[in-house]
């Protein structure tokens, strides 16, 4: 996982934050606990789905008080 | 409230990931509804017979712990490590302040709990589970304004192959077949799998305008012979679970500038994966437990 992200304050208590995030999955199972780690490219076909890359791109206003 | 725009229907249909389920220790996390939640509620009880002693019990502040507030410009939001613990729960921690920069921390807390709402006195005691729960320390061994070493310990007891939750699946996740009208089932673990453990450092420091930090963690698993058609502890359905550890790092760092009104930050983190097969020196007979289901 990677992430960039800055933040910028436009007012007092106002914020604007653009962030990306890419995951990169090598195996099946990320953040389970049931089901043993497969390789991605494993067969039988995993029961769920599962990426093996993900972006998200987010625009985030913060308003606090 | 924490809701999709344009939706508040409040049980999604699982998509493969946590945050399609909602669960105790993640209903304020996860996209809902439109119904406000409360993800902490606590009191503490300080200086406890005039000693650096203090008593904590609620809904516990467990969730943006550091370096996780880092990434939103926030304070510290929780007491735990945030790369090892990131998740609401009910719990005690009994805190002593070894000095001005230094905190101990002795922490409980539940993550499933079996008995109310479960409908156990209608199962044979052989089925009933036992609640889970986790134990361990969190300890602030220096924390001031410019830098903050940490360490949280701890081992979860009788973890269970899922908790008490809302759902829609899209598959039979046994067949593989797919499920034509979208019910919303109670899901109810069925199983407890054993016990795991997770420790992990943390030092983060902040010099002039830049912040910056390292995480490590560990993970090893203590499984129970036990399997259920979704599989045991880190093992696959019907196969004897064995031992199994790994670790992590977490590494960033985040710029102020523009008279502290920019900060720009970049992190990144390597799981290597669960890999290290340990084999668990007990050996009794696999046993297997009914297909979790609806209650």
């Amino acid at each position: 996982m990677i992430e960039a992200y800055l933040m910028h304050q436009l007012a007092k208590k106002f914020f604007l934050r653009p962030g990306v995030v890419n995951y990169q999955y090598d195996y099946s199972g990320s953040s389970w606990h049931l089901g043993a780690p497969k390789k991605l490219d494993a067969k039988p076909i995993l029961g769920f789905p599962t990426y093996d890359d993900a972006t998200v791109v987010t625009v985030s206003m913060t308003a606090r008080f | 409230m924490y809701k999709t725009w344009g939706d508040s229907t409040a049980v999604q249909v699982f998509n493969g990931q946590a945050n399609s389920l909602n669960i105790d220790g993640n209903t304020a996390g996860v996209p809902n509804s439109d119904i406000l939640r409360v993800e902490r509620a606590y009191f503490t009880w300080n200086n406890i017979a005039g000693l650096p002693l203090y008593l904590s019990i609620g809904r516990r502040p467990s969730t943006g712990g550091p370096p996780m507030n880092l990434r939103k410009g926030q304070l510290r939001g929780g007491t735990p490590m945030g790369a090892l613990i990131d998740f609401q729960f009910d719990g005690i921690t009994v805190g002593y302040h070894l000095g001005e920069h230094s905190t101990l921390r002795l922490c409980y807390g539940r993550g499933y709990e079996s008995g109310f709402g479960n409908g156990h006195v209608l199962q044979q005691p052989a089925d009933r589970l036992k609640d889970a729960d986790f134990a361990g320390i969190n300890w602030d061994i220096w924390s001031d304004d410019t830098m903050l070493v940490q360490t949280t310990v701890a081992r979860a007891f009788h973890i269970t192959d899922g908790f008490n939750g809302l759902i829609v699946l899209p598959t039979n996740p046994l067949t593989g077949q797919p499920v034509n009208a979208p019910v919303v089932m109670r899901f109810t673990p069925s199983a407890n799998l054993g016990d795991m453990d997770i420790a992990g450092l943390l030092v983060q420091r902040k010099d002039g305008p830049f912040d910056w930090f390292v995480t490590l963690g560990y993970i090893k698993s203590h499984p129970e012979p036990v399997t259920t058609p979704f599989g045991g502890l880190f093992s696959d359905p019907f196969q004897r679970p064995t031992s199994h550890s790994g670790t992590m790092y977490y590494l960033g760092g985040r710029y102020t500038f523009d008279g502290n009104r920019t900060m720009g930050g970049l992190s990144t983190t390597t799981v290597p994966s669960i890999g290290s097969i340990l084999p668990r020196p007990k050996t009794t007979s696999l046993r297997r437990r009914p297909q979790p289901g609806a209650t």
